[in-house]
């Protein structure tokens, strides 16, 4: 069964600037997004900074009307049913608002509790519960304005699991989190679709999208520009495989010379400290190692590898087309 | 000094609930639980009410407090006629201000301005209520204005009861008025929510 649906769901914001001579700016954010979650699911939107992300959600949950376009949470419209909407869906974002700074963990799921009509006597099991699920227990009594990054994050994830909802929409959860947290907040994630939610996660790294997700769309500009599983999204794009070789002060002659080797899409650039990295997308079979080294007489070259074009590649190129 | 006495002791209490339930929700707002709390299955009286019926309950304490502060420090000692009475219309005056402070508190959800409502209502209220000079001496066309705050009857009804006199019609119209006014903010509420969806104005972004 279907857990979300969207159909053409569009979105324009209208901004206004100066004080005197107002002049009106509208901003499409989201053009045209349509897909489908099923239950279970857990479904990555990846796109850049300022795609449409977060403006999809919030038409999803409720706290955004649509332009155009309509939306459906477990049959339910997000426009017309806003309360069955609300009853049975989490909400959770990256970034440390949204919490009350004064109180402690515990009252702020206790506050939420009330807000989702949880009922007084099941409270205390079920907060104590997501304390545990979440590592924050024993520090419960704590005020929210001595947590750590990563102890918000957690503690927003149990209050968006208080009312035990079927979907999950988590907006960039790991954003400014350490890698180490990062990683145990993944596990989390992964563990709420062993219990069977659904779960919708907007996030702009690739490897999280590629470790977590059943199903993702590239949404870029408003947009949705690709979907599917991660491997086929890999499979999608047109590159066969990446050469990386490292070079020691490469010039840009050399760069282009590359760029003219049969079989070689594109060569990029990336610095890493004294090392130049080039990254050379090839076609399938197509074997430029030897001839790309030949090009790079006189460079002095560090380590050379052949790899399998991962999801940050597939993305990369399909945000950057035109 | 009786009616400035009287007047002082309910100022309090409109002063808190007026600044504060106004910019309730503008804090909100800034903390980012503005979006949370309305993405809650609850209406936003349930939230609302209990919050201003607290500010009330402060209001109360700052009435007690004037009290006392007026008769220890100023060795101002007030009159009351009818205690009971007196109890029951300082109690109508923060129970209707509860109400007031609903619709007052209600309006930022859609405007992100509307926090200065309620600081610029503070002191036209010290005068509108008849805080400080009686209702009567206010040029004709500001009486409707004063009329339709629930405070002003609160504050009639308590200097009545001091006084000995009958606070039962001002009672009675006071909290006719404040319950219209949390009818009001109920409906407008779930308005205003739909017109903040729709203006994307629950964020700060
Ligand atoms: N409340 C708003 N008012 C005006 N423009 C907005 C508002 N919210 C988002 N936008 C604009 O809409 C676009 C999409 O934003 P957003 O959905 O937040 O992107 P993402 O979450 O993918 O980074 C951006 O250009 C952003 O500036
Ligand atoms: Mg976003």
């Amino acid at each position: 069964m279907t857990a979300v649906e969207a159909r053409d769901l569009r979105r324009t914001f209208r901004t206004r600037t100066g004080v005197l001579r107002r002049t009106a700016k509208e901003v499409e954010a989201v053009r045209g997004v349509s897909f489908d979650i099923q239950r279970g699911e857990l479904f990555g939107l990846l796109g850049p900074n300022g795609a449409g992300k977060t403006t999809t959600i919030k038409m999803l949950i409720t706290l955004l009307l649509p332009t155009a376009g309509s939306a459906r949470v477990l049959g339910h419209d997000v426009v017309d049913d806003v309360r069955e909407v609300r009853r049975r869906i989490g909400y959770v974002f990256g970034g440390d608002r949204g919490l009350y700074e004064r109180l402690s963990a515990l009252d702020n799921l206790r506050y939420f509790s009330e807000l989702y009509g949880v009922p007084p006597r099941e409270q205390k099991a079920r907060i104590g519960e997501l304390l545990e699920l979440v590592g924050l227990t024993g520090r419960e009594r704590e005020r929210v304005e001595g947590y750590s990054r990563g102890m918000r994050q957690r503690l927003h994830i149990a209050r968006g699991l208080l009312h035990d909802p079927e979907v999950l929409f988590l907006d960039e959860p790991s954003i400014g989190i350490d890698p180490v947290g990062a990683r145990e907040l993944r596990a989390t994630i992964a563990s709420l679709i062993d219990v069977g939610k659904t779960v919708l996660l907007t996030t702009h790294y690739m490897f999280e999208a590629d470790e977590l997700c059943d199903r993702i769309a590239v949404i870029r500009a408003g947009e949705i520009v690709a979907e599917g599983t991660p491997q086929h999204l890999k499979r999608l794009v047109s590159v066969g495989s990446v050469v990386e070789i490292e070079t020691y002060g490469v010039g840009e002659p050399a760069v282009e010379a590359l760029s003219a080797v049969a079989g070689v899409q594109s060569v990029a650039v990336e610095e890493r400290g004294q090392m130049q990295v080039l990254i050379l997308h090839c076609e399938t079979d197509a074997q430029v190692t030897q001839a790309a080294l030949a090009r790079l007489d006189g460079v002095r070259v560090g380590r050379v590898d052949t790899r399998e074009p991962t999801l940050e590649d597939a993305y990369v190129e399909l945000v950057s087309r035109a | 000094m009786q009616f400035a006495g009287l007047g002082a002791a309910v100022m309090g209490m409109w002063t808190c609930q007026g600044v504060i339930a106004s910019s309730l929700l503008t804090r909100e707002r800034w903390a980012g639980t503005l979006e949370l709390v309305v993405a809650a299955p609850t209406s936003m009286g349930r939230v609302l009410v209990p919050t201003t019926l607290a500010l009330s309950t402060i209001g109360l304490y700052t009435v007690i407090a004037t009290i006392l502060w007026e008769r220890w420090v100023f060795g101002l000692e007030l009159r009351i006629e009818s205690w009971p009475l007196f109890v029951t219309s300082v109690l109508a005056a923060a129970l209707t201000l509860a109400q007031f402070g609903f619709f007052l508190a209600v309006t930022a959800v859609r405007y992100r301005s509307s926090w200065s409502l309620g600081a610029s209502l503070e002191y036209p209220g010290w005068l509108l209520c008849g805080f400080v000079i009686p209702v009567a001496t206010l040029p004709d066309w500001l009486h409707p204005l004063s009329w339709s705050i629930p405070t002003t009857w609160a504050m009639e009804a308590v200097r009545e009861s001091a006084d000995g006199g009958s606070p039962w019609r001002d009672l009675l119209l006071c909290l006719l008025i404040g319950s219209a006014y949390a009818v009001l903010a109920s409906f407008l509420g779930r308005q205003l929510v739909d017109s903040a969806r729709r203006h994307a104005t629950l964020a700060l972004t």
